[in-house]
This record gives C-alpha cells, sequence and structure tokens, in this order.
C-alpha cells in the first residue's frame, strides 16, 4: 500500500522554505479570532488571590485568563483577554472554552474537496491536506480548546496513520471528536470500532483460531489502564474478547465477524465470563486505575506532568467518577488552584504545533491547503496531525529543547512567518511596539534582556517579529 | 612509481569526478597499476596506506534505506533454486548478478560495492531482525531506531542515547539532510540535524548578536527552562562549526543520496566532532514494478558510496570510517502479483570501511524456509548496534542497548 514519503530532497524543499507564506489567499477567510458574547449570569470570578473588583483583581484575572488559554488553547490576545476580563474574568473564560455547542468558525473549513479524501490517485498530498486542514482549524478556532482537545485524544489514542487512506485518517478525528467530551466508556468503545485504529493496531488479524493482542494490549497499556497495571493474561484474555472486531475491507467500516468470535469464557482483570470486545472496555474503564489514569493523563497535559499516584488529582479523579464523563473533569481541573498556581505556571514549554499554531494566531495569518511548505515545517518541528511518532504518541516540554527544534524555529518556520511583516505591527508607533507584542503574544511581559534586544530591532516588523517568537518568554507554554 | 605516488595522482581527481566516471576509466594512467588493480577503485582507496583497527575512535555512517529494501534483490542467493522459483519476474538472474562467492552476487548495480568485498572491506550481516513484527513501516523504523528489547520500544534512539551517556556536546551525532529521526533523539537532548548547506540566517549580524545575546548565557539544564536557552547556545555552538566544515570543504556532488553522503564526508574532513551520522535514502518500499525501481537505487546508492569512500582517501580518517547500510525491514520472499514485493522481515545489513573485517556474519536466512512468506530473523539486529558501539565508539553497548546480544567479530 502507499505510504506517505516522509522525505523530500533538500534543493525541493530549500525553495519551498523560503516561498513567504500565502498572503491571505485562503478558501475560508479567517481573522483573528473575536469574542462571543458569554454565557450570560456568569458570576465574577472566585480564583485567584485578589478581591474583586481592584486593579490588582484585574492585573491578576489577565494573567490567569492568558495562562489558561496557553494551556487550553494556543495563546490570546490582549485585547481578547480584556473583553473575558469584562465579562466576569477567569470564570467567564472557563465557561466559554468549555461550550460545547456554540458553532465555530473551525468547523466550516472545509475538506479540499468531499472526493479527494477517496481518491487513491494523489493519497500523499490528501495525507498532506488532511494535517493542514486540522492545524488550520487550531489556527481559525474560535474556541480553542476543542481542537486542542481533539489533538490530545489524537496523541492519546495515536494510529499510524501513514498507511491509512485519507478519508479513515480524517473519519477518526471525527469520531475524536464526537465523543471526546462525554462518557469516556462511550468514547473507547467508539475508538475500539474505528476503522484506522482496528488496522493499524491488526485487530483485522484476530481471529478465534489465531489470536492476535496487540489490539488488547495497547487498549491496556495506552489507552485505559497504564503499563504494569495488567499481566500477560490479561491481555491474552482481552484479545480473546475482540476475536472477530474486524473492518469489512482495509479502508471499510467496522464488522464483527462472528465466525471469528471466541465466545468461551475468559477472565480479565479478575473477571469471568463470556467476554466480548464491550465488556472489556467496561471493566478497563471503570476501573479505579484507569480512573486515576486518565486524570493523570488530563493534568499532566493541561498542568504539569504527574504520575496517576499524585494526589493534586484527586479533585479531578473524584469529579470523573461520578460517570467517566471529560467535560465535567475538565472544568474541575480548571477551577483547580493547584493549575493556576506557580508550579503549573513554570512547568511548560510550547511544542511544536503549540508554538507553531500560536504564532500563526498571533500574526494573524491562515495556512493553505496543498501549502507543502506548511507540511513540511510542522514535519520538521516534530509534530504533524495525524502522523505520530508512535503508538504512544508525542513526548513534551524538555524533549523539544534541542540544536534541532532551535534550527527549524529559528532559520525556518519563525523566520517564514515573520516575513508576512503585518500592517498591524508597524502601524504602532515604534517606541510602542515592543510591549503591543507581549500583549499580542499573551505573554505577561519581558524581561529586560528581552526587552532590549526587541527595542534594537523594532524598527523593522519582520525583524521585531522573527525575534520575539524566539525569546525564552514564547517559549514558556 | 609507487604505490604511494599513484594514490596521489588518483586524489588529484576529485571526488565528484571520480564518482561520476567508470573505474575501469580511472586505471590504465599507469601499468604497474593496472596490474594490481585493475578497474579496481576500492583497493585504489584503500592503497597500502590503511592499516585500520577499531580502537573505540570511529565515525560510524548509517545509511538508512527508507521503504524496506528488498535484500533478495541487492546480496543475492542466486545459486539457490528457491530464489529463482520464489521470483520468477523480478529474480536478477545468475548470469547477472556481481558474484561474491558461490553463494551470494550483488546486485549488478553494486559494482564499487563489489569491490569493496574483493578487498576485504565488505561485512554482510544476513538474517538481521527482531521477532513479532507487525509488517507496518511506522511501527518498524520505530522499533528499530529506538534499540529496544522487542517488542517493547522506547522512546529514544540507540545514538540519541550514545550522545548523551557520553558527553555534552549534541555535536557529536548529527542527522544529514535526513530530518529529526528517532535514531539521534535522546530522552533529554538530540543530535545536530542539518542540511547539505550553511545553517544560514537570513538576519543581519546585529540581529543575530541581539537573539544570541537575550538567552541567558549562564542558563544550565538543571531548569526546563533553562534547557531552552541551553540549546540556543549549543545551536550557535554548531552552526559555527558545521558552516566552517561546509565552507572548506565545497559541494562537489549536487544530486541524489551522493550529495548526502557528500556532506557527510565535508563535515568529517572538516574535522566536525560528529562521531555518528545518520543519512537516509528513500524510494525502497517497491510494490511494484520493481525491477525498473530498484535498480536505480541500487545505482544511485553505489555511487553514492563509492564517491564518499574516494573522497576520503588518502586522509586520517579514512582508517577511522565505517558505514552501516540498514532498512526497517526486508521484503518478501516471493514476487507479488505486480511485479513487486510486499513488506517482509530480516534482511541483510551491510558493513563496509577500512576497519571492517569482510566476509559473512550471522546466520543466512534459509529462502526455502520463509516465514508468512519473509525471511526469518536469524541474528538480532541490535548485535550490528552493539559492536559499532564498544568497537566503533568505545563505548558499553549494554548502557544503551536493554538486553544487549552478543557482539560480532566485522570490525578489525
Amino acid at each position: 500500500m502507499a505510504t506517505v514519503q516522509v522525505r523530500r530532497r533538500t534543493t525541493k524543499r530549500r525553495s519551498i522554505w523560503r516561498a513567504k507564506p500565502g498572503r491571505w489567499e485562503v478558501e475560508t477567510p479567517v481573522t483573528p479570532p473575536t469574542t462571543p458574547d458569554p454565557v450570560p449570569g456568569t458570576p465574577p470570578a472566585g480564583t485567584g488571590t485578589q478581591n474583586p473588583g481592584t486593579p490588582e483583581w484585574s492585573a491578576e484575572q489577565l494573567t490567569l485568563i492568558r495562562h489558561l488559554f496557553r494551556r487550553a488553547g494556543f495563546g490570546i490576545t490582549a485585547a481578547r483577554a480584556q473583553r473575558f476580563l469584562d465579562d466576569g474574568g477567569y470564570n467567564a473564560a472557563v465557561d466559554f472554552l468549555l461550550d460545547t455547542t456554540t458553532a465555530d468558525p473551525a468547523d466550516s473549513i472545509p475538506e479540499t474537496t468531499a472526493s479527494a479524501w477517496n481518491s487513491t490517485a494523489n493519497r500523499t498530498l490528501e495525507n498532506i491536506n488532511a494535517s493542514l486542514r486540522f492545524t488550520r482549524q487550531m489556527v481559525a478556532a474560535n474556541n480553542p480548546l476543542r481542537q486542542k482537545l481533539a489533538f490530545f485524544w489524537h496523541d492519546h489514542f495515536a494510529s499510524a496513520f501513514n498507511d491509512g487512506a485519507p478519508r479513515i485518517q480524517v473519519a477518526q478525528i471525527a469520531t475524536i471528536k464526537a465523543n471526546m467530551w462525554g462518557n469516556f466508556e462511550t468514547f473507547t468503545l467508539a475508538m475500539c470500532r474505528d476503522t484506522l485504529l482496528i488496522r493499524s493496531l491488526s485487530g483485522d488479524l484476530n481471529r478465534k483460531t489465531s489470536p492476535n493482542a496487540n489490539f488488547a494490549r495497547e487498549l491496556l497499556e495506552l489507552f485505559t489502564l497504564g503499563i504494569g497495571n495488567y499481566n500477560e493474561t490479561d491481555v491474552r484474555e482481552a484479545g480473546r474478547a475482540f476475536t472477530g472486531w474486524h473492518i469489512a475491507s482495509p479502508d471499510g467500516p467496522f464488522l464483527f465477524n462472528n465466525n471469528q468470535h471466541d465466545n468461551d469464557s475468559k477472565t480479565v482483570l479478575g473477571v469471568t465470563g463470556n467476554l466480548d470486545g464491550g465488556d472489556i472496555v467496561r471493566i478497563a474503564t471503570s476501573s479505579t486505575t484507569s480512573k486515576r489514569y486518565i486524570c493523570a493523563k488530563l493534568w499532566s497535559y493541561f498542568a504539569f506532568p504527574v504520575t496517576p499516584e499524585s494526589t493534586v488529582i484527586d479533585p479531578l479523579v473524584a469529579e470523573y467518577s461520578k460517570n467517566l464523563n471529560i467535560r465535567d473533569t475538565l472544568r474541575v481541573l480548571f477551577m483547580h488552584p493547584e493549575f493556576v498556581g506557580a508550579q503549573a505556571r513554570s512547568s511548560m514549554l510550547k511544542n511544536p504545533l503549540e508554538f507553531y499554531v500560536g504564532i500563526h494566531r498571533a500574526v494573524g495569518i491562515d495556512i493553505r491547503f496543498a501549502d507543502q511548505a506548511a507540511y513540511y515545517d510542522m514535519r520538521d518541528l516534530g509534530m504533524v496531525p495525524y502522523l505520530p511518532p508512535n503508538v504512544s504518541g508525542w513526548e513534551a516540554n524538555a524533549y523539544w529543547a534541542n540544536v534541532s527544534q532551535v534550527a527549524t524555529r529559528l532559520d525556518r518556520v519563525a523566520w517564514r512567518i515573520a516575513g508576512s511583516s503585518p500592517a498591524w505591527l508597524t502601524a504602532i508607533p515604534r517606541a510602542d511596539r515592543v510591549a503591543a507584542l507581549a500583549d499580542r503574544l499573551g505573554l505577561d511581559g519581558w524581561s529586560a534582556a528581552s526587552a532590549a534586544a526587541l527595542n534594537a530591532v523594532a524598527g523593522t516588523g519582520s525583524d521585531l517579529l522573527h525575534m520575539a517568537f524566539l525569546t525564552p518568554e514564547y517559549a514558556r507554554n | 612509481m609507487t604505490l604511494d605516488m599513484n594514490r596521489r595522482k588518483f586524489l588529484g581527481v576529485s571526488a565528484g569526478t571520480l564518482g561520476a566516471v567508470a573505474a575501469s576509466s580511472l586505471v590504465g594512467v599507469d601499468g604497474a597499476y593496472a596490474q594490481e588493480a585493475p578497474t579496481d577503485m576500492a583497493a585504489q582507496i584503500y592503497g597500502d596506506a590503511v592499516n585500520a583497527t577499531a580502537n573505540g575512535d570511529l565515525i560510524v555512517v548509517t545509511v538508512f534505506l527508507d521503504g524496506g529494501n528488498d535484500t533478495l534483490n541487492t546480496v543475492i542467493p542466486y545459486s539457490d533454486p528457491a530464489y529463482a522459483t520464489a521470483r520468477p519476474v523480478i529474480g536478477i538472474p545468475a548470469n547477472q548478478v556481481l558474484p561474491l562467492d558461490a553463494s551470494y552476487g550483488l546486485h549488478p548495480n553494486l559494482t564499487f560495492t563489489q569491490q569493496q568485498w574483493q578487498a576485504n572491506r565488505l561485512a554482510l550481516v544476513h538474517g538481521c531482525g527482531y521477532t513479532r513484527y507487525n509488517r507496518s513501516h511506522f511501527e518498524s523504523r520505530d522499533i528499530i531506531m529506538s534499540c529496544g528489547a522487542p517488542p517493547e520500544t522506547l522512546t529514544s534512539g540507540w545514538i540519541g542515547r550514545w550522545l548523551e551517556q557520553t558527553g555534552t556536546d549534541p555535536l557529536r551525532a548529527m542527522s544529514v539532510d535526513a530530518g529529526n529521526v528517532k535514531a539521534v533523539l535522546g530522552t533529554q537532548t538530540s543530535g545536530v540535524v542539518v542540511g547539505t548547506g550553511n545553517m544560514n540566517i537570513s538576519r543581519s549580524t546585529a540581529w543575530i548578536n541581539g537573539l544570541r545575546g537575550l538567552h541567558d548565557p549562564l542558563a544550565t539544564t538543571a531548569t526546563l527552562h533553562g534547557k531552552g536557552s541551553v540549546a540556543f547556545r549549543d545551536y550557535f555552538s554548531a552552526r559555527e562549526r558545521v558552516n566552517a566544515a561546509y565552507t572548506a570543504f565545497p559541494q562537489t556532488v549536487s544530486t541524489g543520496f551522493g550529495r548526502d553522503l557528500n556532506a557527510v564526508s565535508r563535515l568529517i574532513r572538516g574535522g566536525v566532532p560528529a562521531r555518528v551520522y545518520f543519512t537516509s535514502q528513500g524510494g525502497f518500499d517497491t510494490h511494484d514494478t520493481q525491477l525498473t525501481r530498484h535498480a536505480p537505487l541500487m545505482a544511485e546508492l553505489d555511487l553514492a558510496l563509492s564517491t564518499f569512500f574516494a573522497s576520503l582517501a588518502g586522509t586520517p580518517q579514512l582508517a577511522r570510517t565505517v558505514v552501516c547500510v540498514w532498512s526497517e525491514f526486508g521484503r518478501n520472499v516471493r514476487e507479488n502479483a505486480s511485479a513487486g514485493t510486499d513488506h517482509g522481515e530480516a534482511y541483510t545489513m551491510m558493513l563496509m570501511g577500512a576497519p571492517v573485517r569482510g566476509g559473512h556474519y550471522g546466520t543466512p536466512s534459509p529462502v526455502n524456509n520463509p516465514i508468512n512468506n519473509a525471511l526469518r530473523t536469524t541474528t538480532d539486529y541490535r548485535s550490528v548496534f552493539a559492536t559499532l558501539l564498544a568497537g566503533g565508539l568505545g563505548h558499553d553497548p549494554a548502557a544503551v542497548i536493554p538486553n544487549c546480544p552478543t557482539q560480532l567479530s566485522f570490525l578489525a
């Protein structure tokens, strides 16, 4: 089967690198996101340490809102943060992010053409466009948490996308987005019936007479329990329960093949009976181990890295245990005092995608379909949606602090995006530009060293933007 | 005329020219030489000056054949009737292979590689692989680049772990024109990824100095944010040295995979401290019309290797340089209905260079006894890297490779 050729010759690449980003030649016009009306009647924020209504409260709330949007989104401009402040502060921002129903501009970004996902003629380009569409949605989103959470679950259920047809890749993200706020058992069961996941974990080879436990192993190890919380017998028996969970064809829909299903008794995690795949999902997701595992993973993604044993996640586990509801758990997470505490605020570096999407949103430019330069930017940064490095997903934080990451950001990505030298920046009087740029990038300010270096190059918009993207302040998340 | 003088004369030809010209046209400039080594470029390169030993001070250049190279049409068991039976359309006839011995021959386009064999500088490690393949490019690359104990993979690569266990300068491992591959990723840092040209920054010197200045020069890796600034410091340090090497040794090959190995040669000769290089040639996923797709790839590889070794001839680094050719898996034994081959399992790894002791290693995987139509694994592929780590890099391989297999003896 065809694969995405993940490597290109340098001459080709070079010329692409040096292409300036397409200036607003977009299929859907994208402007910097605007704030919708907040939920009426939202009470003033309880989060924070200052008395509501005081200038100190306002300053603190702005800082917290910026932090929230760095983690739950891709940064926020000061102007937009001010609107949340006017609407009630941090709590209003949390309500907005957790609103799962309001229409969003990101939803209307088209697939390149509906038929393209089904073609085999130009699969490489279609794979690229599938990745670009997801990234465009992140850039265009009014409510960024929907995209960020979808990416989190894409990372969690990481599948070998490079062997699949684009339409089954796109279908998997659609399944994720349709299920990711609700009950985790329902969500996991939907994923166990996903074509790409079955195919990439050899589920279609799992037959009664020749069981293949690869799917069951990853279900227990990566999706529900975490490594070490089951034994090899559990894996083997769970594999038997998923026998016959096949797909109708390599790119076709889920198909339960009763002839290949093992209907004898199995014992998994202490439960015995004629178990099938749905039983395994229920047994695994309802265990205390899984509850702590999932809550720790959410906390590690949004706040700071912890293990499932950490007591900081106890309030999340308590909420999650009620009905395995992800949205309710996220509300507890964002309202947790430790989420806005000193440790959380100093514990993350931007991963390549947060960097890439963040600078697009800050500058106010879109990504175009078929823009291979954008795709190779992301690939060489190390994070392309639909192209996880392995079944356990992407790494975080210090993993990205290396020379190659600096090189790709410095002379490639930041250079290219800064080259658009937006009019809004040069319209600001030179003396005010550096401070204005901190506001635009969603930062709390600059160090003296950064401010001095930026002021020295503030005469040219692209020089200023380029350097700002590479500051220690912007590297943090 | 002495051999040594001849060799100097030989080296007067630029590496780029050398590679492009058929080996036979290089000889005949001197009768005595032609008698000693007719049409034999490898013998000329190694001459009599190289007496290499693997003393832990080698430079390891890895060539990754991306897509899964068809080992059975590369190192061909031409006298095995099972080979011809399995490949009625795409099999290479015995009278076309470049024979190595009574059992094996090379693809007809691997002329320089055959000379390496004749110079006793080509080691073939048969049956390299692991157990429990699922034959996905994605998963197999992930496994072999990490060198974990199968079936577990690690989040870091074997080169990356060696790098961070043995020093702080990230320029000791490099990926050249092959991207940020897992092989060079450590757990906390990674090797340096470069293209085949200078590491440019398209801004003024004042701008560049401003950027350097705003990252704390005293930052350490003790904190997360310190690591970010240390990466910038390392970048500028790497950039100065890579650009100096590329400037001192200009590009002589501008196309194909040869350009990538040419860049490695320029870095080696330019004194960059890299001890391990990762390079990659693409296009090996030959599911259909393999005969016309595979032959040019073999020619491109062979030419890149001949040019690379020729450019090192006469330098002290020649005796220190070993090339390792690997891939994510081999291909199926029986050809498919599209005159191609589908994803297989074990394959033959190749090692070449002055420090290599030529010959066959490992147990040949029987063509007539495949596993689901693929060659069975007879050799833990990690034993090759264990050997390179110990003899080549002077490092304890068990510190890098969990459950480390026994080393092989292909290093001199």
